[in-house]
């Protein structure tokens, strides 16, 4: 029947024609929509609040249904309040703010909850609406929010950490610690973070029955070389290194993908003293994935040993001023066809910065970095580690004048 | 100068997923259109199944729209497939005559050639950087590949797949037509199975295989090829691909692809489509008919990240069938299915049934049917016909080929 229509070849023609024309009308909307997102992309990577504001509302205003747009929005009016103030010890207690800081608080948590009407599932959202309203001061709200995104994704480790620190300041050390135990299967790197050091510091015991629990579940569940490469970590983490580098060794015959195994690998064999493979290993992790900061920063560090000055410059500078990804992040454009505002997109923003292995300062001063460092374009997320590491020259320049 | 060929080239490929490669499609599709109406000397032609039916297609995504949830991804799902559809007509609609077929196979051919140098390039100096891993095995890191010809390495070697039957006719039609020509095909039908030799994955050199046997039965009965020539083409093609092999020391890692289920990496691969399959079922029996709409792989995958934790996040079902189920039901497959098949029964017929001594039907069709059933075969383990725009372009201008050459006695040319 389907054949045997009267219509010619150019007829059927003329329909796809007519079909091509709907699908232009319907993408012609969108796509411009898209196109105001961007540029409020550009504005917010630039650190110009308002004007980014202002594209994801025009954006917002063509299309309604596309929860990127609202979360990028609220991501901003958090950036705005948040951006100045940071929680110097948010296991004890968050700042309080001025009444318009809150009515900008406040627009973020209806655009986060904006953006859950549309995509219920994303546990970023949720945890980013749990901060807020941590910050808003409204615990009801903000346990509800961080206990929903653990639900959506029980495998995301930034909001457990964010519902581990709420139950820290709620006084609740035992429920954190059960979150944390989570956060460390999730992403066992998490034990060389400032975040754990200062838990460490300020719940010594906590922090050792956190990582020996996480041990005792991962030795429980199925074998795989990503278990092994966990467990290897986490006994690196106790001392255990030779321990650690053969369960390292097995993991990665096995899956030699593992990028951040190889770097902890790195870090095992250095601790062992063998510097040969050591830089083997952070050779590889970087050739796997090249926005691996351990290795970049370990390598520069080797090549400024080697006297290669040049090498490590470049090496070093893009470790200062390559942004941190989340995951989420990663998958936006699989899940929503849209690239994130923001390739950090958890709020608050130095939480992500927070909870991965701080920068080694390296003696890497002078000109010669500062040109390659203005050559790059920097977001307002990586300044703060730039300014780290222009403390630590002019520290060192003072000694050296000292002496 | 090779930075700048793979800009043009990147650019090139993503124009189709956009809204302007839309535009400029739909904008051809009327040019070729109005030509036809107004040109006396076009030969008529009749309406295929397929033609229908990839109009069906179209109009059944649109109908998604309705119940989807999220339509700004369905809008982004279906702009890619309109740009295919139109890439048909176009081929359908110009493609009548011996010298337009010549112009689209050589415009294939030199693209084909183009992309698998590119490829190449890049292949080869990351294949370097992976003499790091002496002792480990390559096949296992080959995901870690720079990606050139699509969203994906998987989507590049499906793309490299499907360009592969028209680097084949390239070497058949320019035999004494054109030895410029004639020697390009060479190197590019060279090439383009280095390329494809280097891709470490096992589906792929399945679906290669069948291709070369099916196209090589066939064609060797075929009055059309030089016995002599195509016994250059096979030693040529072997000695390129074998020194790049060995020039790289991938010869291992090939041979552990090819034990197909050995490594844990190999395992890991295979299970995980397998639990994907089995996830995406139980999506496809809540929305059988017309599907949950297309682009939603990533938030049904974000679905299942709460109730199934140790499911992967994956934004694809890596099973054609198992996608199109999921995006548009049982309508959709059928309808798709219809697509790919029709034009195989009647190059079936055409050749074997009632065969003619015709160049088009004789030795053109034959490698264009087996490039369609091979892609088909690949995709079983991907979604590129579906999801990827530029694999789905020259899947669908293929098949728009293939019923040209079975159906159009003037793209015999002089033989016929």
């Amino acid at each position: 029947l389907i054949n045997r229509h009267p219509l010619s070849l150019e007829h059927t023609g003329w329909i796809a024609v007519i079909l091509a024309v709907c699908s232009l009308v319907a993408g012609f909307r969108l796509n411009l929509a898209e196109a105001e997102y961007y540029h409020g992309e550009l504005e917010l990577v630039s650190g110009n609040y308002s004007d980014a504001m202002y594209n994801f509302q025009s954006a917002i205003n063509r299309v309604h249904e596309q929860p990127v747009f609202f979360a990028a929005q609220a991501s901003t009016a958090a950036g705005m309040v948040l951006g100045a103030t940071q929680a110097k010890q948010p296991w004890r207690n968050l700042p309080s703010f001025r009444e318009q800081d809150v009515a900008l608080l406040n627009v973020a948590a209806n655009d986060l909850r904006m953006a859950l009407v549309l995509s219920r599932n994303d546990s970023s959202f949720w945890s980013n609406l749990g901060w807020v309203e941590s910050y808003l001061h409204n615990d009801r709200l903000a346990l509800d929010a961080f206990r929903h995104a653990i639900l959506a994704d029980p495998q995301d480790e930034i909001s457990r950490i964010g519902l581990g620190l709420f139950h820290e300041r709620n006084g609740n050390s035992e429920l954190a610690i059960d979150q944390y135990v989570y956060a460390i299967m999730a992403s066992p790197s998490l034990v060389d973070s400032s975040f754990f050091c200062d838990y460490k510091s300020r719940n010594s015991a906590g922090a050792r029955i956190a990582v020996s629990r996480a041990i005792n579940m991962f030795e429980k569940v199925n074998p795989s070389p990503l278990v092994t490469a966990s467990l290897a970590k986490l006994h690196a983490y106790d001392g255990q290194y030779q321990l650690a580098r053969r369960e390292y060794a097995k993991a990665l015959r096995q899956l030699p993908g593992l990028s951040v195994a190889w770097s902890n690998l790195g870090l095992t064999d250095e601790a062992l003293g063998d510097k040969n493979a050591a830089e083997l290993d952070f050779r590889r992790a970087l050739f796997i994935d090249a926005a691996n900061r351990v290795a970049a920063n370990r390598l520069a560090e080797y090549r400024l040993f080697d006297g290669k000055q040049i090498e490590a410059n470049a090496m070093f500078v893009q470790v200062l001023v390559r942004p941190l990804r989340t995951v989420h992040a990663d998958r936006t454009w699989r899940i929503y066809h849209l690239n994130p505002a923001d390739v950090d997109d958890v709020i608050p923003f130095e939480l992500l910065y927070y909870i991965q292995a701080p920068i080694e300062q390296l003696n890497i001063c002078g000109y010669d970095l500062y040109n390659l460092v203005r050559e790059t374009t920097i977001v307002p997320a990586v300044e703060e580690q730039i300014e780290s590491q222009e403390e630590y020259c002019s520290s060192r320049l003072s000694d050296i004048s000292g002496h | 100068l090779i930075i700048n060929i793979l800009t043009v080239l990147t650019w090139l490929i993503q124009l189709p997923d956009s809204l302007l490669g839309c535009a400029t499609a739909t904008l051809l599709l009327i040019a070729v259109i109005v030509i036809r109406t107004f040109s006396k000397s076009s030969p008529v032609l009749s309406v295929h199944l397929s033609d229908t039916a990839i109009v069906v297609y179209v109009s059944i995504q649109f109908a998604t729209i309705a119940v989807t949830r999220s339509r700004p991804n369905t809008i982004h799902f279906i702009l890619p497939i309109v740009s295919a559809m139109c890439g048909y007509y176009i081929t359908r609609l110009h493609v009548t005559s011996y010298n337009r077929l010549l112009s689209l196979i050589r415009f294939s051919a030199a693209f084909s050639l183009l992309l698998s140098l590119s490829d190449l390039y890049i292949i080869g100096s990351s294949l370097k950087g992976m003499r790091l891993f002496a002792g480990f095995n390559i096949a296992a890191l080959h995901a870690y590949l720079p990606l050139l010809g699509g969203s994906t390495r998987n989507d590049c070697i499906m793309l490299l797949l499907a360009l592969y039957p028209f680097s084949i006719c390239s070497w058949i039609m320019e035999r004494q037509r054109n030895r410029v020509f004639y020697l390009l095909s060479y190197i590019t039908v060279a090439s383009v199975s280095t390329s494809l030799v280097l891709c470490f994955s096992r589906s792929a050199y399945i679906a290669l295989l069948v291709f070369l046997s099916i196209a090589g039965v066939i064609l060797r009965r075929s009055d059309h090829i030089n016995r002599r020539a195509s016994y250059i083409l096979v030693v040529l093609t072997a000695l390129t691909a074998g020194s790049v092999i060995s020039y790289f020391r991938a010869s291992g890692a090939i041979a552990e692809v090819m034990y197909m289920n050995k490594t844990p990496s190999q395992q890991r691969s295979t299970m995980g489509r397998i639990t994907i399959w089995k996830a995406s079922w139980r999506d496809i029996i809540k929305h059988p008919f017309i599907g949950i709409g297309g682009g939603l792989d990533g938030y049904t995958s974000l679905t299942r990240l709460g109730t199934e934790p140790d499911m992967p996040f994956v934004a694809r079902a890596y099973n054609t069938p198992v996608e199109i189920l999921l995006s548009s039901g049982i309508i959709g497959l059928a309808i798709y299915l219809t697509i790919v098949i029709s034009p195989l029964r009647q190059f079936i017929v055409r050749r074997f049934i009632t065969p003619t001594n015709n160049l088009a039907v004789d030795a053109l069709a034959p490698p264009l049917a087996a490039g369609l059933i091979a892609i088909a075969l690949r995709d079983m383990t991907y979604t590129s016909i579906v999801l990827d725009g530029p694999t789905m372009i020259v899947a669908w201008v293929l098949i728009a080929a293939l019923i040209n050459c079975v159906t159009i006695p003037e793209l015999g040319g002089l033989s016929s």
